[in-house]
């Protein structure tokens, strides 16, 4: 049995349990944050298993199960990953690929990088984040709509940053963390090569 | 008989092959006893009510010959899956409860074994065919009942693993024994001496050798790619078979060999269809040479010991699971998990009708596999009621309290 920490943000999420099981393949147990526990076995052949029990305990009993083909599991993966819809509520989300992320992050009123603008914080060349738009406002409505609308698409190297505004950057995982702890809590975190 | 064209007694074998397969299919039964049985009713030794013969299937050399192959290609299947890396990430309680666990079940095999044979070799072969559970059936029987997340799985299948170790080093010792027929100790030492110095010299070659190896497998073409598995397996089983290690070994190795390369997912794809169809003649022609009429003399032997299995098993794995600090129930499901009896046992059998021993063995091994491929699972399905009402009542064992919990 091994332990993986998620970490999401910097900040331990979720503990899972990894572990082997030789000839049907791998499982993994999630305890969420309400003390349920989810488990998922991917068996070698692709079908996943998902069983959700009530507690983090001994009781062998699911209380629900479900068995997904590989195409399947890979659908309700991007839903639940939010692929296909943003829950409003959510101020930033982030999109996985290969370690690559593309994330929104608000700029709060006295940001240090209120005022600056995308060439003079050397974006690209020395943090390594690319800005792909910056949206006027909260992005509450239709992101398509807002995009359109009230946004920059691809803003140029004199894009001067506003508090209010969110940013869609992309860029590898660490690099908009830090991106994130400077536009947040003004603290430059890269490395100053 | 009048003589057929070898094709016909092909097709002819395999139409009941299909129609146990199919039949097993749909009664969501074990394959494995089902073929045995049709072989049996079908084979040379077969049904006959009045005037009516079933005596179908002849075992000739068409149908060893397959059947042989099935026996490499499970072999050479489980040495593909046998993952050193995945049986060392497993862990320590892995190792703890599947080393109790075959030990003390071996042990409880050979006990048995020399109850009824005394001190020879086919208390050895007894010892083997009750001791290995067949991981088809185990694995099977897992996900059908929907226990792969359960947390004593890990173990049950960890076992498994440990039986897999098991097996390769058993049935080299036995075909030391047997096939050689080696007659006092110091043949006997010296046939299982050069059978283990083989398979580590063979071992050891192909992690020597393991880079060069991968680069001569890595064919582009699937077509290229089998045949030269195919060659391999065919060449290190003749190979062991000249020097009196069992044929059934030299696959296992090719198989240990062919896992270790980037290839091996790909071979594996290639070899299931192949273990399943060779595999499925294997268990039918076994079943050809059982002759139930003789099947008298094994019945008392055969129903003691899948008594004497059903209780050792349930014992030791509740052994295995509560030292590796499992609950008492979830070490009851890995003590009833593990019972039924497959394709190892026949396997085993098999090497011993080739070693001339006593014949009994035969018509006890398929009755033997037979009942537990029945009654294993059924005993798997009402694990919980069995806990509850026959085993907790005995307990002797108490649960550990478990921090943070109040019970």
């Amino acid at each position: 049995m091994r332990l993986t920490l998620i970490k999401y943000r910097g900040e331990t999420v979720a503990t899972i349990r990894e572990a082997e099981l030789p000839g049907v393949g791998k499982k993994y147990e999630i305890v969420t944050e309400n003390g349920e526990k989810i488990t998922v076995v991917i068996h070698d052949d692709g079908v996943r298993e998902i069983y959700h029990f009530n507690c983090d305990c001994d009781d062998d009993e699911p209380v629900s199960s479900v068995v997904l083909t590989d195409q399947e599991s890979r659908q309700i993966g991007a839903i639940i990953q939010g692929s296909f819809y943003q829950p409003k509520a959510l101020e930033q989300v982030e999109l996985a690929l290969k370690g690559m992320v593309i994330e929104w992050i608000k700029i709060p009123a006295g940001s240090p990088i209120v005022g600056n603008t995308i060439g003079k914080l050397e974006m690209r060349k020395r943090r390594g984040v690319i800005v792909i738009a910056v949206i006027e406002g909260a992005p509450e409505h239709d992101l398509k709509h807002d995009l359109r609308a009230d946004s920059k698409i691809n803003p140029g190297p004199n894009f001067e940053f506003r508090a209010g505004q969110t940013l869609v950057v992309a860029g590898r995982r660490s690099s908009v963390e830090a991106l994130q702890t400077l536009i947040k809590e003004g603290r430059d975190t890269f490395a100053s090569s | 008989m009048p003589h057929h064209d070898i094709i016909f007694d092909l097709g002819a074998a395999f139409v009941f092959i299909a129609l146990g397969t199919v039949l097993a299919n749909r009664l969501r039964f074990s394959v494995i006893p089902l073929l045995i049985v049709i072989g049996m009713l079908v084979g040379p030794h077969g049904l006959e009510i009045g005037g009516f013969s079933l005596q179908l299937i002849q075992h000739d050399t068409v149908i060893e010959l397959l059947s042989r192959l099935g026996v490499l290609f499970l072999l050479f299947y489980l040495g593909l899956e046998f993952s050193l890396s995945t049986l060392i990430r497993s862990g320590k309680t892995i190792a703890v409860g599947g080393s109790i666990y075959v030990g003390l079940n071996f042990l409880r095999g050979l006990i048995f074994g020399w109850l009824v044979f005394g001190m020879s070799v086919e208390a050895l072969v007894i010892a083997g065919i009750t001791t290995v559970s067949s991981s088809a059936i185990v694995a099977k029987l897992l996900v059908e009942n929907r226990r792969t997340a359960n947390p004593e799985t890990e173990l049950i299948l960890g076992i498994i693993l440990y039986e897999d170790i098991f097996v390769a080093l058993y049935l080299s010792i036995l075909s030391g024994l047997v096939l050689s027929g080696a007659g006092n100790i110091t043949e006997i030492v010296f046939t299982t001496g050069r059978a283990f110095l083989f398979m580590l010299l063979f071992i050891a070659m192909a992690r020597l050798l393991r880079r060069q190896i991968d680069r001569a497998l890595n064919f582009k073409s699937d077509e290229v790619l089998l045949i030269v598995v195919f060659t391999l397996v065919l060449v290190v089983a003749a190979i062991s078979e000249m020097i009196h290690v069992a044929e059934a070994i030299g696959a296992l190795l090719a198989g240990l060999v062919v896992a270790e390369t980037s290839q091996a997912k790909r071979v594996e794809h290639m070899i299931v269809p192949m273990r399943d169809l060779f595999g499925a003649m294997f268990f039918f022609s076994f079943g050809l040479l059982v002759d139930y009429r003789e099947m008298g003399g094994a019945v008392v032997i055969s129903l003691i010991a899948i008594a004497f299995t059903i209780a050792g098993n349930t014992l030791v794995g509740i052994i295995a699971g509560r030292v590796t600090g499992y609950s008492r129930r979830q070490a009851t499901y890995v003590g009833l998990g593990i019972i039924s009896r497959g394709e190892f046992a026949i396997i085993i059998a098999s090497i011993s009708l080739a070693g001339n021993l006593s014949p009994v063995i035969q018509s006890f091994t398929a009755l033997y596999v037979l009942v537990l491929a029945i009654v294993g699972p059924v005993i798997f399905k009402n694990a919980r009621r069995i806990h509850e009402r026959i085993i907790l009542p005995f307990y002797v064992w108490r649960e550990k309290p478990k921090v943070g919990q109040n019970s």
